[in-house]
């Protein structure tokens, strides 16, 4: 159990590290635009592609992070009537479906990106197409690891439940 | 019962020429088929834009589009020379360059999985300014608007001395509006419709491109017709494309009149300097674009074959 | 049957908690499956993202706001609304209001503004002797209130999805946002005068000093719009301005915030929750699209014609629909996933597309604060330690003002429009 939990949170510490050069690079550069036309009357032509994809890059590792901390958006109307240890319980259950979903996504995002490769098509800078996309599978297989983990805690915590007050 | 649907997708919207056409085109394949082949339209661009359709006909999604510049250029950047800047003066040497050309531009389509039903032009393309702009010179501080990701433009207007803004489609007309851009380019039907006219005052009369379209299927899906269907497709393809195509030129003079009617001062140039130099210019474009969208000899071909074409037209006058 | 089936199974799964993008994600990869299309069309989809250059304001902005709320900005906020307001019968009421607005439109009505705001003025509202009744209901209320105000998330992501342009719907916004404000004000001067809160008597030092104390963020707003409306930058890069102003600002000229240890802390809260919106809006693009691939919308459409008439009654029935939506869905998903499939409907009964952002978001203003899922309802309940029913029961008298001065916004477009035209945006 303490293993499952180290690997969550080291995963979880490299997604932050990500997450603040995703989130500067993009304030900078979008920042740095305005500062180029106004001042100097040009902008960087690649800039504003950069920090779109930026916005996809930062949202999937923020997704991630959010997958780490429980904090997706869901409707969760039921479980407050719950015991603990069915709270675990179901907890395991959901989490094995997002598990399971986020594995077709990735596939479905792998195919997406080979497809890319096949067709070719530059991003910016020389870059093929396929780099900006990379952060699609990537991202799920994040999302991935993170809901599989935790479908062992929780399901650790359904078989033994922890005593009132714990985790 | 129908057999054989095709998912078809479009930027256009309904009401517009561009999608009654279309609606036609595939009343008439509906007719000739005996109700067999079909298509399923997708307008107002709910599919996405090039780019997007063009991914979702590779995976299978829609088999059919209508399609600009971008995305006749994801199928062969070849193509898109077509929109080369100051390449044609007037759509006789558009119609004479599709015609000279054509078996060379339909195997680029096929080699690429694609089967052209018939180019449909975007239409030439206008510079519209806030300042008066009648040379080369003038273009120096018009604060230009540029489709990101657009090499064509890039190149016409770094050949023109002006380092362009970047900005999506849609913050245009506020931009002008507020003034962070004083110039834009498109054709005169799409700067009605996008409502720019209300917002400059001056357009430029030398055509800065002829903006191509066309309206494309997958081979793949091409393939699974029997032969009598192909040959309905193809034919009322060029038929109606080119119906298209004429009238969306009168539709497009017809904006420029529009543009006049509400106040848009449209500047000719005379002086044949200054055209030269337009022409300079463009040539000097064309060329930066080789190696990045076509070669050398193609090039060197297309260009001769225009000149050739223009100056025999000339001494017939 | 197997359709039903996996549907219940859906809801089920939702109702315990299933984070909603994996259960949109898995309808969006089965519908497509179903009609043998590759599940990747969901991807395509997706990736839409990546050349959609409003989100760009997403991420910037709500930076920006988790920046404000980390640093001591809502109490010098809270201090100037108070000097400027504190006077009036009910001042203090109409200080919270106003000060949650501003700071909504800043933080995008993320629930930021109860857990920062509201836990300042919770405290000063019961102290003054408002009423524990008035003060939940007020601070719940006031959590979501200003989404309308430019440049809230919700008005951003609505521009987004529906294809209008953000300016338009900025200059929108305000007229009726500020309706919503002063009604709830009028409701909260009348409840000072009832109760007989004491007042604090007007000072021009002490709106100097409070004024003083926050010289660099009051212009904020000014930047914001002004250099939107003047042309200096386009209303997504009014984000980036934003997020780099408040940045120097709260670090370098407050020092409210360390650079090192708080910023990446704060960078990581903030994109949390922009991970978690993009998530879903990612999937709920791939389920709209299969949607519009099945022509789902025509036949909506279709089928309300048959029996809707009038564009009033269309929008009374928008109106109760929306409320429905409200009830059932947070204000993220219902934009992602609702929109795509009213707008048509809408257009043809002659509705204005801007107005019909204003309504839409007045409406989930409201849902924010309506059982089961009103997102600020467990926030408020969560941050005051109170139970959820005795939230609800609080915020009924506000609940109850915001749904007249929505029937208002909804039946008078002009009251949307006017700044649209005088701005010259449309
Ligand atoms: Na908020
Ligand atoms: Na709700």
């Amino acid at each position: 159990m303490r293993y499952v939990l180290a690997v969550d949170r080291g995963l979880a510490k490299a997604e932050t590290v990500l997450l603040v050069i995703f989130l500067g690079t993009m304030v900078l550069l979008a920042f740095a635009q305005v500062v180029l036309r106004n001042v100097f009357g040009t902008g960087l032509v690649w800039g504003d592609t950069i920090v779109r994809h930026m916005v996809l890059w930062a949202g999937f590792v923020g997704g991630a992070l959010a997958a780490f901390e429980g904090r997706h958006i869901s409707i969760d109307a039921l479980t407050k009537f719950l015991s603990r240890r069915v709270k675990h319980g179901t907890a395991a259950i959901t989490h094995l479906f997002g598990t399971i979903v986020c594995y077709y996504l990735a596939v479905a995002s792998w195919t997406f990106l080979t497809a890319e490769m096949e067709a070719g098509g530059e991003f910016v800078l020389g870059l093929p197409g396929w780099t900006a996309m990379a952060i699609i599978p990537a991202g799920y297989v994040m999302i991935m690891l993170h809901f599989g983990l935790k479908v062992i805690e929780h399901g650790w915590w359904t078989v033994r439940p922890p005593a009132e007050g714990g985790a | 019962a129908q057999q054989y649907t095709i998912k078809f997708a479009t930027l256009a919207t309904d009401g517009t020429t561009w999608l009654n056409v279309m609606r036609e085109f595939d009343a008439a394949v509906r007719k000739e088929s005996g109700g067999r082949l079909g298509f399923k339209l997708y307008a107002g661009g709910v599919q996405g834009e090039d780019k997007d359709v063009m991914r979702k006909i590779r995976l299978g999604q829609l088999h059919s589009a209508g399609i600009t510049g971008v995305g006749v250029g994801e199928i062969s950047s070849k193509l898109r020379i077509h929109d080369a800047p100051f390449l044609f003066e007037g759509p006789e040497e558009v119609d004479f360059f599709l015609k000279t050309f054509e078996n060379e531009l339909s195997a680029e389509f096929t080699k690429n999985d694609f089967v052209n039903l018939g180019w449909a032009e975007v239409g030439f393309v206008y510079v519209l300014t806030n300042k008066p702009v009648r040379s080369v010179a003038d273009m120096n501080g018009v604060k230009m608007w540029a489709w990101e990701g657009d090499p064509i433009a890039a190149a016409a207007f770094q050949s023109l001395g002006i380092s362009p803004i970047p900005l999506s489609v849609t913050d245009v007309l506020t931009s002008l509006q507020t003034g962070l851009i004083n110039g834009a380019y498109t054709s005169p039907l799409a700067a009605v419709a996008l409502q720019w006219n209300t917002r400059v005052k001056y357009m430029l009369n030398v055509p800065l491109a002829d903006a191509s379209g066309a309206v494309v299927v997958s081979k793949k899906k091409f393939d699974t017709l029997p032969a009598d269907l192909q040959e309905i497709l193809l034919r009322n393809g060029r038929k109606y494309m080119g119906e298209l195509t004429r009238k969306s030129r009168d539709e497009n003079a017809a904006a420029i009149q529009t543009m006049r009617r509400n106040g848009v001062t449209v500047l000719e140039v005379a002086d044949p300097k200054m055209l030269k130099e337009f022409a300079a210019t463009g040539k000097k474009a064309r060329q930066s674009l080789v190696g990045k969208l076509y070669d050398q000899d193609f090039l060197n071909r297309v260009e001769k074959a225009v000149a050739d074409f223009r100056a025999t037209q000339r001494s017939k006058k | 049957m197997a359709t039903w089936l996996i549907a219940a199974g859906f809801v089920l799964l939702a109702l315990f908690g299933a984070p909603l993008f994996t259960i949109i994600g898995a309808a969006a990869m089965l519908a497509f499956t179903a009609q043998e299309i590759d599940a990747s069309a969901v991807i395509v989809e997706l990736y839409r993202i990546g050349s959609n250059p409003t989100l760009v304001a997403i991420p910037l902005f709500t930076f920006a706001g988790y920046m404000l709320a980390e640093s001591k900005a809502p109490t010098r906020l809270v201090n100037l609304s108070r000097a400027l307001f504190g006077w009036i019968p009910g001042g203090l009421g109409v200080v919270a209001l106003v000060t949650c607005a501003v700071f909504t439109a800043f933080t995008g009505a993320s629930g930021v503004t109860i857990v920062a705001l509201g836990g300042l003025l919770y405290p000063i509202l019961m102290n003054e002797k408002y009423g524990e009744r008035f003060s939940l209901g007020l601070v719940t209320t006031s959590g979501s209130l200003g989404l309308l105000f430019p440049p809230s998330l919700p008005l951003i992501l609505y521009a987004v999805i529906a294809k209008i342009s953000v300016d338009q719907l900025f200059a929108a916004g305000i007229i009726p946002g500020i309706i919503l404000v002063l009604a709830l004000g009028a409701y909260s001067i009348r409840q000072g005068i009832a109760q007989r809160v004491p007042r604090t008597p007007f000072s021009w030092r002490e709106v100097f000093v409070a004024l003083r104390a926050t010289a660099w963020e009051v212009p904020l707003p000014v930047l914001v719009i002004g250099g939107i409306y003047t042309g200096l930058f386009t209303a997504t890069e009014a984000a980036a301005v934003t997020a780099f102003y408040v940045l120097v600002v709260e670090v370098f000229v407050y020092k409210d915030i360390k650079f090192f240890s708080d910023v990446p802390r704060v960078m990581r809260e903030s994109m949390l929750l922009v991970g978690a919106i993009l998530m879903i809006i990612g999937t709920a693009m791939g389920l709209t699209n299969y949607l519009v691939d099945e022509e789902v919308p025509m036949q909506l459409f279709e089928y309300t014609k048959t029996f809707i008439d009038s564009p009033v009654l269309f929008l009374v029935v928008l109106n109760v629909f929306l409320i429905v939506v409200g009830m059932m869905m947070d204000i993220f998903s219902a934009i992602i996933v609702v929109v795509p499939l009213i707008i048509p409907i809408a257009n043809a009964y002659g509705i204005n597309p801007v107005h019909l952002g204003i309504i839409f978001l007045a409406n989930l203003e409201i849902g924010y604060l309506t059982p089961p899922v009103g997102l600020n309802l467990f926030i408020s309940s969560l941050r005051f330690h109170t139970p959820v029913f005795t939230v609800v029961r609080s915020i009924i008298p506000f609940t109850i003002i915001l749904l007249l001065a929505l029937l208002v916004i909804t039946y008078v477009p002009e009251l949307s429009l006017f700044l649209v035209r005088a701005f010259g945006v449309q």
